[in-house]
């Protein structure tokens, strides 16, 4: 007699294929379904445009320009200044509010020169204003995002890390921004033909320094839809090298479901703190002897509280002092002076050093920052304080925005 | 499972080919759980075709709690059923008067289902009683809990276990000595 296992084994090995008569009469019913379909927007419709789109919708981050808000600037370059009405921003922004979320895919290449595939998903709040939820994956490093905290899974290694608040993509795109991000003057726009489309394009080319380091970019807009349709940046001013990030195809959506933002990691996983670094890049800026403040006679908590209860409410000059990586920011941007989501009415709290990490000039801090804004929303950000030893005692600047969390609780 | 979430996405936002693509992945091991559970392929390829119409019905609407194809078979595995249960009838009406059915263990399409050598399987499958049947390869094939069958066929999983263990036996004796491992 056999055993369960063997039988269970037969029964696998059964295999009756699907007739192509069967898949013919699929075929019919799909073709019927097609001809039903609602008018939902997809294909070209949702094309890489309206992911942009999507940035656009969102406003302005206080501080909080990662690589994608340096696209994003671009984009509001392009549009501010092009000769050409097809880059009407106020259509874009209108035509952004539709979109609640976007998927891109496209290469990464890592500082050691492999390239990876990078797949992304992102979602914004109800608001339109900032990233909610967002699951990227580059090679086998998989990000995302849950009940306001960051996630990495490294499936090569099989490891987990976590770490506080929102931290894939900082910022959406919104008008103030745009109205901000116009004050930028580095850019080229040159309208041509795409054959292969038929379409008409503009490529565009600029670069800036932001909180992830000098970066330049190359992006291709459709002229008719005003939309973004493929984008490369590199992580210097000139566009020298292989791009770190080539985005090939962007699509918009009106929402899509958690489902398709979420991932599960293996049951086992044990996560732990993402280490707490700074840039390579933000170094020197960070060990001007003339930015921060000092520390001296200040237990490291104490500085921290110092430092970032006078960052939030001070004038764009002692901001660019005590945040020396934000050095470049116009007044209006610091102030988020346009944007009542974005402007701080008041500290809420400082709270207590959450990680430690240390950096070439000395060790580092997390700190989570609860501030309410001038529209009444109370939003917690991470902020990552550098202290430094010289020879003429110790002092601490900010050195990055880390991360935030949607929807606290006061 | 990713994968399929965003198959039925983008399958309620309407774009057939999603739709296309659930029913490639999944088109052979539903045919093959259906005539697992039918022992007779045109039904179970009008049940697989049934499954389809009535899933492209639900786009727009249809909300996944589990896996696509757990949830895909589970419908096969209902219709089939049904199917079974009105064979049954029908053969029921017609007795007496009829000719004698064709004994299982002699069906020459047995072979051309299931292949000359697994047309064993096919024959004792088919010697099943339809319930035990039904436990056995939803277990075994699909891998579906007790449970989970329990709440199908409407019993309680005691009686999903007993007619496991009954199927399981009777499918053990009809095919030792047929099947090789």
């Amino acid at each position: 007699m056999k055993k369960t296992q063997d039988i269970s084994q037969v029964l696998w090995r059964l295999h009756v294929p699907a007739s192509s008569k069967l898949d013919e009469r699929i075929d019919g019913e799909i073709a019927k379904a097609a001809t039903v379909a609602t008018a939902a927007p997809s294909g070209q419709e949702f094309a890489f445009g309206k992911i942009f789109l999507l940035f656009l919708k969102k406003k302005s981050t206080r501080y909080t320009l990662a690589t994608t808000m340096g696209l994003i600037l671009l984009v509001v370059l392009v549009m501010n200044h092009s000769t050409t009405s097809a880059w009407a921003m106020d259509q874009a922004i209108e035509a952004l509010k539709k979109y609640r979320a976007l998927h891109f895919t496209g290469y990464y290449t890592t500082e050691n020169g492999q390239t990876k595939p990078l797949d992304a998903w992102a979602r914004s709040d109800t608001t339109g204003n900032r990233v909610e939820t967002a699951l990227v994956t580059i090679g086998h490093i998989t990000t995302w995002t849950r009940d306001n905290k960051t996630y990495t899974y490294d499936r090569a290694g099989k490891k987990g890390y976590v770490q506080p608040g929102i931290n894939l993509i900082n910022s959406w795109l919104g008008p103030n921004l745009l109205a901000d991000a116009a004050t930028v003057k580095d850019y080229k726009a040159v309208e041509g033909d795409d054959p292969t489309t038929g379409q008409k394009r503009v490529i565009v080319t600029c670069s800036l320094g932001n909180l992830e380091g000098p970066q330049s970019f190359l992006m291709e807009f459709d002229v008719r839809t005003k939309l973004l349709v493929s984008l490369q940046a590199w992580p210097n001013l000139t566009r020298e090298g292989t791009p770190r990030t080539s985005v090939e195809k962007i699509l918009y959506f009106e929402d899509l479901p958690d489902s398709a933002l979420s991932f599960q990691p293996p049951a086992d996983t044990q996560f732990t703190d993402i280490p707490l670094e700074v840039p390579e890049a933000d170094i020197s800026l960070l060990s001007d002897p003339k930015c921060g403040m000092s520390a001296d006679g200040m237990t490291r908590e104490q500085a921290c509280q110092k430092i970032l209860k006078e960052l939030w409410v001070a004038t764009p000059d002692r901001v660019r002092q005590l945040f020396p990586v934000i050095a470049t920011w116009s007044d209006e941007m610091i102030r988020g002076a346009r944007n009542p989501n974005e402007t701080v009415k008041e500290v809420v709290k400082i709270g207590s050093i959450e990680q430690t990490g240390s950096s070439k000039l000395g060790p580092l801090c997390l700190v989570p920052c609860r501030i309410r804004y001038q529209d009444g929303s109370v939003r917690e950000n991470w902020m990552v304080v550098q202290f430094r030893e010289t020879d003429r005692g110790t002092s601490c600047v900010v050195a990055a925005i880390r991360g935030y969390g949607l929807n606290v609780k006061e | 499972m990713f994968k399929e979430m965003q198959l039925v996405w983008r399958f309620n936002r309407g774009h057939t080919d999603a739709l296309r693509e659930i029913y490639e992945l999944h088109k052979h091991e539903l045919v093959t759980l259906a005539t697992a559970l039918l022992v007779d392929k045109f039904q179970a390829e009008d049940v697989v075709h049934d499954v389809f119409v009535g899933f492209i019905r639900s786009r727009g609407r249809f909300r996944l709690t589990g896996s696509l194809k757990g949830f895909l078979a589970t419908c096969v595995a209902n219709r089939a059923r049904n199917e079974n249960k009105s064979k049954r009838k029908h053969t029921a009406d017609e007795t007496v008067t009829t000719e004698p059915a064709t004994p299982e263990n002699q069906r020459p399409d047995l072979a051309t289902i299931f292949g000359e050598d697994m047309k064993h399987v096919g024959v004792a499958l088919a010697e099943l009683p339809c319930e035990q049947r039904e436990v056995v390869v939803l277990r075994l094939y699909s891998g579906m809990r007790f449970y989970a069958i329990a709440r199908m066929q409407g019993v309680s999983t005691n009686t999903v276990q007993g007619r496991y263990r009954y199927g399981l036996n009777k499918l053990k004796e009809l095919l030792d000595g047929h099947i090789s491992l």
